[in-house]
């Protein structure tokens, strides 16, 4: 019994001594040398390219990418590295994914080779002469086959930590600075970003107080209106800070918003013309140029945010004039349930009805409202457009000024399911003051008003 | 969920605990929730179907359903027997079966399955995905939440 025990345990400690590959690392090539990255930070590896592009961002962030259904942000190792760039057959970029404090980012490399897998104790503190990449962002240095493998932290190279810890340092231009997931995150931290190279070059105060202040508002925006600045809108931020400024200096007041009042003020230009209106004459007939025309079969409208319901109204009328063989339904939601409670019942005044919309009208008891024959093709619903969706896919989507009362993570989510639930060619119809950037939806543009085309 | 579906199920609520309790009932405000959430501690389910595809969730505490049933029945029960049981899935039965039979007023087909009771402590109904409309009821005994989920067959 005794002998059994004895040598099972020494079985165990020869074993040992031969092989104990308890680190695995997937290695990549970049800029020739040969590198390394623990394998459980790892998630998945790519091929791919067409990644979005993320306007003032760093130049190092490639973009982001749609990863099935999660949008990751991408950074290029060679340019946060200074690294020269190999020349490649195809354009088909090499991609990491990894797994960083809940985040996923992807790196791209310049060849993505295999998993090796070494004896942790057989890695080596870094020596500075190795590499290009500051000793900071190095784990150790394994060698293995006669190759020498750098080991990148990469916790230290887009964690969050790093970033707290930055802020006091002074910055380098070769280091790689903040979390760049981050920083695509919300304007307010880009506002940072720029505050931050503002004070570097010197740069007047003047601005700095401008970004101190634009912040400032990006905050209390958020605080009484849950209005949200993001890429959408940010545009239109910039441009309304200026002409607000100038507003409150005119009649004395302070810049910053101190009331919810202050706020619905600063926010009242983001609001489409249109918006809680019939379209005009005019308004239809630009909408009707870009809609199907003259087609038979289904035609689906999902109208996001449609309050009171006047657009939805004009959108169906219009359809129903110019496709008299289509089977149309228009599903329209809002998550105010004043509001959409009276939309399949509105009263109008036959006098602000434009012309195309009149033969809609019919007289009850209450005054005024559209006949059944619109009426039976919308499905007015109470719902949140963040939840789950659970409409069948339509070719014409409209989502006016609503992105900005979701947070990122929400307008990013809302956006994909967007482009998901939109077919091949459909129109998408967003705020006159929200941009969106999204890989597979095409910006047009058609005597001044801007929709979307899925392609 | 179509704005014509919520008045029937809030109206029906109205009427029917009115009508067997004879106290003051108050509405709390209407909400859309979609996440998991946890059971008071006596759920009864019904399904629908037919033009749609849902359930109605009728969820109060132990304490809340005793006192109804008490009431119900013109007696005082103490413990969750067979009789409580059937005196709150009745219950459930009655609002749905109004609310169905004001929808159909309005031209919508609904059909019903048999009402399902589910007690216990921690319970937590996740049928994530699904959004519901969340009508809060405030009863002399207790607090009373009618949860409906319903989605158009597309």
């Amino acid at each position: 019994m005794s002998t059994d025990i004895w040598e099972v345990k020494n079985s165990i400690d020869q074993t040992e001594i031969v092989e104990n590959n308890d680190f695995k690392m997937v290695t990549f090539s970049l800029g020739g040398k040969d590198y390394g990255i623990d394998i459980m930070k790892v998630k998945e590896i790519l091929k791919v390219n067409k990644f979005t592009y993320v306007p003032n961002s760093e130049p190092y962030v490639k973009g982001v990418y749609n990863l099935r259904g999660d949008i990751i942000s991408i950074i290029d190792f060679r340019k946060m590295f200074r690294v020269p760039e190999e020349k490649k057959s195809d354009d088909l970029e090499n991609i990491i994914v990894l797994t960083i404090e809940d985040n996923r980012i992807g790196v791209i490399v310049d060849a993505i080779n295999k998993v090796v897998a070494v004896p942790s104790e057989t890695i080596k503190e870094p020596h500075p002469i190795f590499s290009n990449i500051n000793v900071k962002y190095i784990m150790g240095i394994v060698e293995r086959d006669t190759r020498i493998y750098i080991i990148l932290d990469v916790d230290r190279i887009l964690g969050k930590e790093e970033e707290e810890e930055k802020e006091e340092e002074k910055i380098t231009a070769d280091q790689p600075y903040g979390r760049a997931d981050e920083r695509l995150m919300e304007y307010s931290s880009d506002v940072r970003t720029k505050q931050k190279a503002a004070e570097k070059e010197t740069v007047e105060s003047k601005n700095e107080i401008e970004n101190i202040n634009k912040n400032f508002i990006i905050e209390t925006l958020k605080t009484f209106k849950k209005f949200y600045i993001t890429d959408i809108n940010k545009n239109w931020f910039d441009k309304r800070f200026e002409s607000w400024v100038e507003y409150r200096r005119g009649t004395g007041e302070n810049i910053q918003l101190s009331s919810a009042e202050d706020a619905d003020k600063y926010i009242s230009t983001y609001y489409s013309d249109y918006r809680g209106r019939f379209y005009s004459q005019d308004m239809a007939k630009i909408i009707s140029s870009i809609l199907p025309s003259d087609k038979s079969g289904n035609i689906g409208v999902w109208h996001i945010g449609c309050g009171k319901g006047e657009e939805t109204y004009s959108i169906a009328s219009i359809l129903m004039n110019q496709n008299t063989d289509a089977a149309i339904k228009v599903w329209a939601n809002d998550n105010e349930l004043i509001s959409i409670s009276n939309a399949p019942n509105l009263i109008v005044d036959p006098d602000e009805v434009p012309d195309y919309m009149k033969k809609y009208l019919t007289s009850g008891t209450k005054g005024n409202s559209f006949n059944s024959k619109l009426k039976d093709i919308i499905y007015f619903e109470y719902h949140d457009v963040k939840n789950h969706n659970p409409y069948p896919d339509v070719d014409i989507i409209l989502c006016r000024d609503n992105f900005a009362f979701y947070d990122y993570n929400e307008q990013l989510q809302i956006i994909s399911d967007i482009y998901d639930k939109l077919k091949d060619g459909g129109v998408l119809i967003t705020g006159d003051n929200e941009e969106i950037v999204f890989d597979g939806l095409y910006p047009e543009k058609s005597n001044g008003f801007k929709y979307y085309i899925k392609k | 969920m179509r704005i014509e579906y919520i008045n029937p199920f809030v109206e029906a609520a109205f009427n029917v605990l009115k009508e067997v309790l004879n106290v003051d009932i108050k509405r709390g405000e209407l909400y859309l929730k979609s996440t998991s959430q946890p059971v008071l501690g006596v759920a009864t389910i019904i399904g629908l179907a037919g033009d749609v595809e849902g359930r109605v969730l009728l969820d109060m505490t132990k304490e809340t359903a005793l006192s109804i049933a008490s009431e119900m029945n013109m007696e005082t029960l103490k413990e969750l027997d067979e009789l409580s049981k059937a005196t709150i899935t009745e219950l459930a039965n009655m609002i749905t079966g109004q609310a169905i039979t004001k929808l159909h007023e309005l031209g919508f087909k609904f059909d019903l399955t048999p009402p399902s009771m589910l007690t216990g402590s921690n319970m937590v109904i996740s049928d994530s995905g699904v959004e519901a409309l969340i009508v809060p009821i405030e009863l002399p005994y207790g607090k009373l939440e009618i949860n409906v989920a319903i989605k158009e067959k597309n």
